[in-house]
């Protein structure tokens, strides 16, 4: 099943630049962390945690940004932090 | 100096730093801790229960151990107290660290956002 | 067909025809439940979070800030009607009082990393066992040393907290301050200022920099309220804090 919405690769012929991922984490930081949530219906949440996403309406594959930015870092020859890691297989 | 009226608030964000990938490589960080992509599979449901689990049973073991420290501070327990209570604890600590590694989690996956109260660690 | 939500406003928003959101969608503004809500319509029932996603929410959501002060929701909120009608039916006063809190005003964010690297023992290192001391006696001392460790690192951070607090007191509206202190990034803070106290707060915060050559900030904003949107409603209703 495939859709625009599937989309997490960026083309690897786009420059990262460090101003450019900085403003994309920040950014990421602001309207993923923050923000009304309407919870009830997707996850179980105490005290503003997200703990366990129960339903399909949200989908975060942040995991896959972050890794996506990591990579790009990786071939322009900075040294990689610690990878991102991935969920214990599917 | 008044903002343009025309444009009192800019399309994208005014981000000002001298040290960019220093806030790189600890924003990538921030992500580390946010849910992966849902999957309602048995095996993902376990795990993130596990996560939660662990992540109050380390909450208490913390905790247990800091109390530990102010007993053996407060000279309050005899040699012998202390040694057995000391090894319970590292035992404990074994213990977690086993479960943690059958699980697949690693320390920073416990180190929850726990939102206005903060991270665990 | 559900709706992408981008966020809550007090009355009807002029967008731009040319404003496109989520996958490139297009976006409209409408009156629900006596509040306005910024959405748009979308068939999926997932929402990537891809970089062109993630920077066309906060465009969107900074589209409706020409012209009012918006609750933004957060990123990937995908709702039924139904959902949204009843969400907004059951909080409607809370979001009242919220958006009448965030009129008129803005959100700053700042960042610090600190710089010394203390000597930290790791708690899994065991110190070479005393003398007279058995296993268990030596793990609880290399603790304590540990706890010492913590114990100075959070007064750092909470000092540094605290001297960032005073010298914008006087600018801001609200604050949200994060203290990490064993993380190198050790504040995370964001400030509601009103718009007009933008070039004041800039001062301050340069004034704070000056101040402590020593740390490393990341300053950015004016951003939409996302922080001051929802951090009373939640946090009293799950402990319910009145």
């Amino acid at each position: 099943m495939s859709s625009p919405f599937d989309q997490v690769l960026i083309g690897s012929d786009i420059e990262l630049s460090d101003d450019s991922e900085l403003s994309l984490l920040e950014t990421l930081d602001h309207v993923l962390n923050r923000g009304l949530v309407i919870a009830g219906e997707i996850t179980i949440a105490v005290a503003d945690i997200d703990l366990i996403f129960v339903g399909l309406n949200v989908l975060v594959s942040s995991v896959e940004t972050a890794n996506e930015v990591l990579r790009e870092r990786e071939r322009r020859g900075i040294a990689a932090v610690s990878p991102v890691k991935q969920p214990a297989d599917q | 100096m008044k903002l343009p009226p025309e444009n009192p608030f800019s399309a994208e964000p005014d981000i000002e730093t001298s040290h960019p990938e220093e806030f790189v490589e600890q924003l990538s960080c921030v992500t580390d801790t946010l849910p992966s992509r849902i999957n309602v599979d048995p095996q993902s449901v376990e795990q993130g229960l596990a996560k939660l689990v662990l992540t109050l049973i380390e909450f208490i073991r913390r905790l247990l151990e800091k109390q530990a420290v102010r007993r053996m501070e407060g000279e309050d327990l005899s040699p012998e107290q202390l040694e057995d209570l000391g090894l319970a604890l590292m035992k404990l600590e074994a213990k977690l660290q086993e479960l943690k590694t059958q699980f697949g989690l690693e320390d920073e996956d416990l180190n929850i956002n726990l939102g206005p109260v903060g991270r665990l660690i | 067909m559900r709706l992408y939500l981008y966020c809550l406003a007090e009355k009807l928003l002029h967008l731009e025809k040319s404003l496109t959101g989520i996958g490139g969608k297009g976006v409209e503004s409408f009156d629900l439940e006596g509040l306005v809500v910024v959405v748009s319509q979308v068939e999926e029932e997932i929402v990537a979070a891809t970089r062109e996603n993630i920077l066309a929410h906060d465009r969107v959501v900074r589209a409706a800030m020409k012209d009012s002060s918006p609750l933004p929701f957060r990123f990937g909120t995908l709702v039924t009607r139904e959902g949204l009608v009843s969400y907004l039916a059951a909080r409607r006063n809370s979001l009242v009082e919220r958006l009448a809190e965030v009129r008129n005003c803005v959100e700053m964010s700042v960042k610090i990393i600190r710089t010394s690297d203390p000597q930290m023992e790791s708690s899994n290192q065991i110190v070479p066992k005393l003398d007279s001391a058995g296993p268990g006696t030596a793990f609880l001392v290399a603790k304590r040393r540990a706890l010492l460790c913590e114990e100075i690192l959070s007064e750092e951070a909470g000092e540094i907290a605290r001297h960032l607090s005073a010298r914008v007191k006087s600018v801001i509206k609200r604050e949200q301050v994060t203290v990490q202190p064993l993380q190198k990034l050790v504040i995370v803070a964001a400030f509601l200022i009103q718009r007009d106290k933008e070039l004041e707060y800039k001062r301050e915060m340069a004034a704070f920099r000056q101040e402590r050559p020593e740390l490393h900030f990341l300053t950015s904003g004016p951003w939409p309220p996302y922080t001051f949107a929802n951090i009373d409603l939640e946090f009293e209703s799950h402990f319910g804090v009145s």
